[in-house]
């Protein structure tokens, strides 16, 4: 069965056609972030306005690069949430007119459920019970997955997303938007020895709290600039996401310990960060933990996770209701 | 011509399947904030209850507004997903336009769709014979600068659109002797105008808009605004 999915949850617009569930025929996703990168973060209603303009011609492309005539799709499948709405809205619009139009079943899809998918699509031998840690611009997220539609969100962000902390340290390092490279780049230059914050207030807890960190940052770049004196910009960077990724890395593996999985799975555009992966890859051999996780452009959002994300929901659950409202604030349970 | 006309720029949605001249399906109805994604199930009960199978149609119209974004925003991508999805041309009507066709008149026709406190959108239209020609384009309007204008014409004007409390008052507190207000149903937007005009275009122009057509913003966005004004993203 060819699966077409869609995603405008947040400032990437993607269609993709999947088969089966497993194989890519396409995958488009047009980024917003040059639209975005002057205001140092996604605009919402701009965001919103640029997946309508970018939406249909993706669509018409994300079907011809299938080889994929219309009538052969079998089941659309698009973002409800979590997201931001006017953009959710636009997705999930188009993709049940779609299903209307060809009168085949249509799926809502949770955009986070959605980035476990990714992997895979990666590794097609891969299958649950599985841990995957989720961490981009939008969320944090530990969840063990049981099997197929059965999940436990085991910890989440109480405050900023991962990726956002990102994004506000490189702004006040004058790094620019997105900034999330930007900061990987700069880390490698620098030294991770400045002790932003003295303890871990949700320690115990699966939550994360990347607040506190990035607040840290950005007060002691205020008081050295206010009293004339250097900032260590690399290795600001570098203590940062160092901590960042350890916090990540407690959690992470002690909720293997805990739930005695063997199987580790990242995802989310910073699980392309380059010093996560080789602490994460170290860690999991020494365990003798199996990690996966999928290429860079199945990291961030796309439409081919949403895809094949929905193929499993719809052999499980059947379709969803034409007047499935979206839910910015969508949970996965 | 088997047309759907849809709107959900202003706060009662429209969809209307029109058959020729007949109209063969009408509905309106309150869409609650943020609620327009109802509207393709409400499509899909009306093409079961009208036996007409989604091929069957042959031009899809879809008012862009202005009004809500989400809501300009939500017609239009349902409209382009059943255009695209069923090989169909798209044609963009201005919903002030098809609010304005709610009144045949001799009267200058001035709709209005709800828009920031103090501010309307507007346009101005009369009639020649069976054709509404615009003398005004859709724009947006401070009451007491619209009241002024419409005051130099000297004429009656017929003020149609809903949600107008303050807009009303001022108007007519401003033009005794000019303004007056629509009734009822004639201060909605109805899906079988926006059909109506939208078919007309096409015949006109035959010019599919599936690609081109946008929301009528007519503002850009607050960020935009204040990054043009202070050179920064404050
Ligand atoms: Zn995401």
């Amino acid at each position: 069965m060819l699966i077409l999915g869609v995603e405008t949850s947040c400032d990437e617009t993607a269609v993709a056609v999947v088969e089966d569930g497993c194989k890519i025929r396409s995958n488009l996703i047009m980024s917003q972030v040059d639209r975005h990168r002057r205001f140092g973060g996604v605009v919402p209603e701009l965001a919103a306005r640029c997946h309508l303009e970018a939406i249909t011609p993706l669509l018409e492309a994300a079907l011809r690069e299938a080889g994929v005539r219309p009538q052969e799709i079998g089941l659309v499948a698009a973002t409800y949430g979590p997201g931001l709405i006017g953009g959710l809205l636009v997705g999930l619009s188009l993709a049940k007119a779609l299903s209307l139009a060809w009168n085949v079943p249509f799926v809502g899809v949770n955009h986070v459920e959605g980035h476990i998918y990714a992997n895979f699509l990666a590794h097609p031998g891969l299958t649950p019970p599985l841990l995957c840690l989720t961490v981009s611009g939008g969320h944090t997220n530990l969840i063990y997955m049981a099997e197929h539609g059965v999940y436990q969100v085991l910890g989440e962000t109480r405050d900023d997303a991962a990726g956002e902390a990102f994004d506000k340290v490189a702004r006040v390092l004058g790094l620019g938007y997105p900034g999330g490279p930007a900061v990987d780049r700069l880390a490698r230059e620098g030294k991770p020895e400045i002790t932003l914050v003295q303890q871990d207030r949700l320690a115990g807890t699966y939550d994360f709290s990347f607040s506190g960190l990035k607040t840290a940052v950005v007060n002691l770049v205020h008081r050295l600039e206010q009293k004339g004196e250097p900032v260590p910009a690399a290795d600001l960077a570098a203590s940062f996401q160092g901590q960042v990724v350890s916090t990540l890395m407690e959690r992470t593996w002690r909720a293997v310990e805990a739930y005695q999985v063997n199987t580790l799975a990242l995802s989310g555009g910073v699980a392309a960060n380059s010093e996560l992966r080789a602490r994460f890859t170290e860690e999991a051999a020494r365990r003798g933990v199996n990690l996966y996780y999928p290429p860079l452009d199945l990291c961030t959002d796309n439409a081919a996770m949403v895809a094949a994300c929905g193929y499993f929901r719809w052999r499980k659950e059947g379709p969803s209701p034409l007047d499935l409202a979206a839910a910015p604030r969508l949970r996965l349970t | 011509m088997r047309v759907l006309g849809i709107d959900t720029a202003t706060r009662t949605g429209a969809l209307a399947l029109l058959d020729g001249e007949r109209v063969v399906w009408s509905e309106q109805a309150v869409i609650r904030p943020g609620g327009s994604e109802q509207l393709p199930a409400v499509l899909a009960e009306a093409l079961r209850a009208t036996a007409v199978s989604p091929e069957e149609l042959t031009l899809i119209a879809v008012g862009v507004g202005p009004g809500s974004y989400t809501g300009v925003r939500v017609g239009l991508a349902i409209a382009k997903g059943l255009a695209f999805g069923l090989n169909l041309p798209l044609v963009g009507v201005p919903t002030l336009e098809a609010l304005a066709a709610n009144r045949q008149t001799g009267q200058l026709v001035c709709p209005l769709v709800k828009s920031r406190k103090g501010e309307v959108y507007a346009a101005l239209y009369r009639w020649q014979g069976a054709q509404l020609v615009a003398i005004d384009p859709p724009g947006i309007w401070g009451l007491e600068e619209l009241a002024a204008r419409l005051k130099a014409r000297g004429e009656k004007v017929v003020f149609l659109g809903e949600e107008l409390d303050e807009a009303r008052g001022l108007l007519a507190d401003r033009l005794p002797e000019q303004a007056c207000f629509g009734e009822g149903k004639e201060n909605l937007v109805d899906g079988a105008a926006i059909a109506r005009l939208g078919l007309a275009e096409w015949e006109k122009n035959k010019e599919n808009q599936l690609y081109t057509a946008l929301p009528l913003y007519l503002r850009r966005t607050e960020a935009e605004v204040r990054w043009a004004e202070r050179g920064c993203p404050g």
